[in-house]
């Protein structure tokens, strides 16, 4: 005791230091399980960060890309839509029926007013990112009053977000698919014929995934879907393109790497299926 | 004693919160942004004999985590290193020097990437060791020039009699 006196300021570090330590293990422990205290200080907070988030979305509409080089980010804007409406055009053109009917309905989404295979979809507004640059975590303005629970399916008009890693009044926190580590069922659909497999978060802003077929093919370009294996995500949700495919020689099966179909950094709206 | 108080620092770091988790992301167009709290935290710890950096970097540390980390503690104890390892540096550092204040801030970088990486891993999120990398030498430039502001935004309320050249105060971890 009479060290602790001596010693009160390295005695309240290795408090501190402690306290967050249990913090952190319990946390990890407890992966993903929703908390009072977390629930009460997020809708306090939510409350607290439309303000902000109003001067957000006006600065970052007037004032794009501050911290990156503006002309080529303006530049790389106006070729990924070019490329984005020609490689609409080339998939239109591969679409079933099926298929083109999920991605009218998910185009349909952001008026709040669309359905996707029988689920209700609520429109949000994303008010807040995560703090660091290292998980693709953001809060939303709709929660718990919405019928927004965890696991909710989150989509934007470009395709899978992710999906409700917790929520309460007012607001609820999405995880992304990049960041996803269980596995999500995925499809392909290549000359009539459709693949499947799955796929989850590489850690590197893509997707990795394998399809459980020796005959499946896979190509650069392909578009990925959803394939409702695994039950959090139903089917018919873009979730990118194929940025790569190779047959691997330990299992022969075809492994894809997925290029997102929406960028979560630049998302204002999202809809959640309910 | 400075003439920095809580009645200034914590509004300020409230300010901090809640740009670092809705306008900073809007302005960058990549995938990354700035960590403003844990760059404040540094130059706090630096800066003051108080204990500014700890009590409002720990405890903004923990908000953050409540209301955005996936991983409750791991902003708190990542800015809580960041304050001893700062201080620890601040023996043999002139406080009132913008380049090691900068270079604080630097330091202080990685610990936290790193660190908030390493427990994402433990609790099984997917984020690769390259992917923090790459947006590391961004990450470095953007702190250094928050740390350079914050300096020369702060330094001023360093000493209580700056002009007086007897005056010393005292200092503690």
């Amino acid at each position: 005791m009479k060290w602790f006196a001596s010693h009160k300021a390295l005695s309240i570090l290795g408090a501190i230091f402690l306290v967050l330590i249990v913090l952190l293990a319990a946390s990890v422990a407890l992966k993903d399980q929703d908390t009072a205290v977390g629930r009460v200080a997020r809708t306090i907070v939510s409350v607290a960060q439309k303000p902000f988030k109003a001067v957000g979305d006006f600065l970052g509409d007037h004032v794009p890309g501050m911290l990156s080089d503006e002309d080529l980010l303006a530049e790389n804007k106006e070729l990924e839509a070019r490329v984005a409406e020609l490689e609409e055009e080339l998939l239109l053109a591969r679409l079933d029926e099926q298929e083109l009917a999920s991605l009218t309905s998910l185009s349909a989404i952001l008026n709040g007013d669309g359905q996707v295979a029988g689920y209700n979809v609520v429109a949000a507004d994303v008010v807040a990112y995560e703090g660091s640059s290292v998980f693709n975590i953001f809060t939303i303005n709709v929660g718990t009053e919405a019928g927004v629970v965890r696991n909710s399916v989150v989509v934007s008009g470009d395709g899978l977000v992710g999906r409700v890693l917790e929520s309460g009044e007012g607001w609820a926190r999405v995880i992304s698919v990049l960041d996803e580590n269980n596995n999500v069922g995925l499809s392909i659909t290549r000359e009539g014929q459709t693949f499947i497999g799955t796929c989850q978060g590489s850690g590197e802003g893509t997707l990795t995934g394998m399809l459980l077929d020796e005959t499946a093919e896979a190509e650069k370009g392909d578009a990925v879907y959803t394939s409702g294996l695994g039950g959090i995500y139903p089917p018919g949700i873009l979730i990118g393109k194929v940025s790569k495919a190779q047959l691997s020689e330990e299992t022969n099966l075809m492994e894809v790497t997925i290029t997102p179909a929406t960028d979560i950094k630049g998302l204002k709206k999202v809809g959640v299926l309910v | 004693m400075s003439r920095m108080h809580y009645y200034i620092a914590v509004p300020f770091f409230l300010l901090l919160y809640f740009l670092q988790t809705t306008l900073i992301w809007r302005l960058s167009a990549e995938n990354f942004a700035p960590n403003l709290l844990l760059v404040a935290t540094s130059v706090f710890s630096f800066l003051y004999n108080e204990r500014y950096g700890l009590v409002l970097g720990v405890s903004f540390g923990l908000l953050l985590d409540i209301t955005t980390s996936p991983v409750l503690g791991v902003q708190a104890l990542s800015f809580l290193l960041i304050f001893i390892m700062v201080r620890l540096f601040r023996l043999i550092l002139n406080n009132e020097k913008l380049l090691p204040n900068v270079l604080m801030a630097l330091l202080a970088t990685p610990v936290g990437s790193l660190l908030y990486w390493a427990v994402g891993r433990m609790a099984g999120y997917p984020t690769h060791i390259k992917y923090v990398f790459e947006t590391m030498p961004r990450l470095l430039l953007w702190h250094a020039i928050l740390a350079a502001v914050l300096h020369l935004l702060f330094v001023k309320t360093v000493i209580r009699h700056r002009g007086d050249r007897k005056f010393e105060s005292e200092f503690e971890l």
